[in-house]
């Protein structure tokens, strides 16, 4: 079923693809354009997605035929491991806004810390780890190879 | 050539070029030794580091962080069974079942002296086939470039795990994000949807860190590894006897051939390169019964081969300009970041750079053999570090990695989509790394197939108008038909055999 989702919005985002290609200047054959190209690989994409949808759609159907009445249900651990993830990539996500306002060091200490947490690592251990991993990557970025990290309110 | 050498000689014995080729192999070893930190987000994420350095040293340690990952893979398939890198899976087969025996200090000094011979080999190889082929790339044009760029997608696609069909949907996927942003013929701005970002097109490096590096930490947050038992290796373990490293004097120069012809070809050749070795020393040996249960043979050849793939594997990149995997994908856009274009003028026009490599090589080689005998204890310890501390480290250094490449929050975004588009890819039995290649090559194909179209007044016979070019489309079109055919004839054997019409 992942499968299908996944290729059902590979597909939507090739459609959009090859209609924003069928809009640029495509040329002709002899003086391809703009979108020549774009265009040719979409449709070859479309094809192959349809073909490996119908592909997953078939292992789906046959799965579904195994076990008549059962829909195959993802494990607690599993679902435990995606919902760590979502947390986990959320709390990547948080981080870019505040590097952007807070500067580069204090968001990504906190990051680490925030990290190693979901993972269940110890609070003592994790403000450690954290802050070493920030105070390392700031000294060898910023610091000896110049890399105009981001400064917070504080100057650093 | 011998002058060259000897500059090159000069220019990597530096002290600054010296210091490079250390910390890139040594990061190289511990890349290759922790499970989850991949080859090309480790030298993506240093790719950084490189800014502030003369191109040559930059491309010594990025260089060094490739190979040296070689070396570090074996590691962890020897002790704990666990292949810190994908082509060390083979090394699991015979090397875990020597450890099990108490052989593992000779399983590990064999695998390390192995990858010195071949490594060593390989660069003798670097050196006397990229100079004349990179001088036959100068007559290519673009029918040319397309052809050979295209057989690489081909092969990639179909030696990749997973379906054809799937990998050469990958490949069109990294082809159509290949085309984001400016178009390198009339120089518009394509697909950018109004996003800034996107007008200056999908940066390799940033979608290589999320797809291959976030993507791998998102799956082990998933579901985290378990790390067994570590053996202790003492120094005075790492003596094999005079019989076993009999046995492996063969396995280590036909793994050196086998691993150097591998690294020609496009995809995961270190991979390859360790199968084939394996089945080549399996076939030839007298003691068969013994594979799988600790022959040492099953561990020279394919850490030979591995090692010998990696660096032969520098051959298209340093000759021709077309990477086919992505650490050398990652080391052509540290060319290109130098300002260096990457093709077969490279050679005549920065020797300076390709013969410093090719010693820095050498030089490289051998501390890695220094480095990996006694210091192997120290390595192994590394393993005892748990996933649940690791990731989030790697998971920052990614995104202050992708942060530092253009100093861009975007860039950062753009990483964690990829990240979760990796894990997600992952989960539904696609695989990223066609689509990296597909990202990288999507350029090059996109241009030399415009230009031979022109060039050819808009006939796509004109393709198999010249002979670099027929051979290559014509080699890709067979190994698709070869695929197709064998894909369906296991679709017809496989029910027959099933029900036991076919033994």
């Amino acid at each position: 079923m992942e499968a299908l989702v996944f290729l059902g919005g590979l597909l939507l985002g090739i459609g959009v693809y090859g209609l924003s290609a069928a809009r640029l200047d495509l040329g002709n054959v002899s003086h391809p354009g703009t979108g020549f190209f774009p265009l040719l690989v979409a449709v070859a994409a479309g094809v192959l997605a349809l073909l490996c949808f119908g592909q997953a759609w078939g292992e789906w159907k046959a799965a579904g035929a195994r076990t008549p009445g059962k829909e195959p249900v993802p494990s607690p651990e599993a679902s435990r491991g995606v919902r760590r993830v979502l947390v986990f990539a959320a709390a990547c996500g948080a981080y870019i806004p505040l590097m952007s306002r807070f500067g580069y060091v204090v968001p990504t200490a906190l990051l680490g810390v925030g990290l190693l947490k979901l993972t269940g690592v110890g609070t003592g251990r994790a403000l450690v780890i954290g802050v070493l991993v920030s105070a390392s990557l700031w000294l060898v970025l910023g610091w000896w190879l110049g890399v105009p990290v981001p400064l917070g309110p504080w100057g650093f | 050539m011998l002058g060259h050498l000897l500059a090159g000689f000069g220019l990597a014995l530096s002290p600054d070029n010296l210091v490079a080729c250390f910390v890139g192999v040594l990061v190289g070893t511990l890349t290759g030794v922790l499970p989850g930190f991949g080859t090309p987000t480790a030298m993506a994420v240093l790719l950084a580091l490189t800014f502030g350095m003369d191109p040559t040293t930059g491309i010594i340690m990025l260089a060094g962080i490739y190979y040296g990952a070689m070396y570090g893979g074996s590691t962890t398939a020897i002790l704990v069974n666990m292949p810190g890198e994908e082509p060390a899976i083979v090394t699991t087969l015979d090397g875990y079942q020597m450890a099990r025996r108490g052989r593992a200090g000779a399983a590990l000094a064999v695998s390390a002296l192995g990858s010195w011979v071949a490594g060593t080999l390989a660069v003798v190889g670097l050196m006397l086939f990229a100079p004349p082929l990179a001088r036959l790339a100068v007559s290519f044009g673009p029918p040319e470039y397309f052809a050979i760029a295209v057989f690489g997608l081909v092969v990639l696609s179909t030696i990749t795990s997973g379906a054809l069909s799937r990998s050469f949907l990958m490949i069109l996927a990294g082809l159509m994000m290949g085309t984001v942003g400016m178009d390198t013929v009339s120089g518009g701005i394509r697909f950018a949807f109004g996003i800034s970002g996107l007008a200056k097109g999908l940066e390799f490096v940033v979608v290589a860190i999320g797809l291959l590096g976030l993507g791998e930490v998102f799956s082990v947050v998933c579901s985290p590894y378990q790390v067994g038992q570590v053996p202790r290796v003492r120094y005075r373990d790492l003596y094999p006897t005079r019989r076993e490293l009999g046995r492996s004097a063969g396995p280590w120069l036909r793994g050196a051939l086998v691993g150097f012809l591998t690294g020609l070809i496009p995809g995961p050749a270190g991979t390859m390169a360790t199968l084939g070795s394996y089945a080549l020393e399996k076939g030839i040996s007298r003691r068969k019964e013994e594979f799988g249960k600790g022959a040492i043979e099953g561990v020279a050849g394919p850490e030979a081969a591995n090692n010998a793939a990696g660096q032969a594997a520098f051959i298209p990149l340093l000759s021709l300009g077309i990477p086919f995997s992505p650490p050398v994908a990652v080391l052509l856009s540290g060319l290109m970041i130098h300002g260096i274009t990457p093709g077969p003028l490279l050679i005549s026009n920065h020797p300076q750079i390709f013969w410093g490599v090719v010693a820095s090589m050498y030089i490289g080689n051998v501390i890695l053999l220094i480095l990996n005998l006694p210091l192997v204890g120290v390595f192994a310890s590394l393993l005892r570090v748990s996933p649940r501390i690791l990731m989030p480290v790697v998971a920052v250094v990614a995104l202050v990695g992708a942060y530092s490449i253009n100093n861009s929050f975007f860039d950062v975004w753009v990483c964690l989509f990829f990240g979760l588009l990796g894990f997600v890819m992952k989960r539904c039995g696609f695989e990223p790394i066609p689509m990296v290649i597909g990202l990288v090559l999507g350029p090059i194909v996109e241009q030399s197939f415009r230009q031979a179209l022109i060039m050819g007044r808009g006939n796509p016979l004109f393709l198999l108008s010249r002979p670099v070019s027929a051979a290559f489309l014509i080699v890709s079109a067979g190994v698709i038909a070869i695929r197709v055919w064998y894909g369906l004839r296991s679709r017809v054997t496989a029910p027959r055999r099933q029900e036991g019409e076919i033994p």
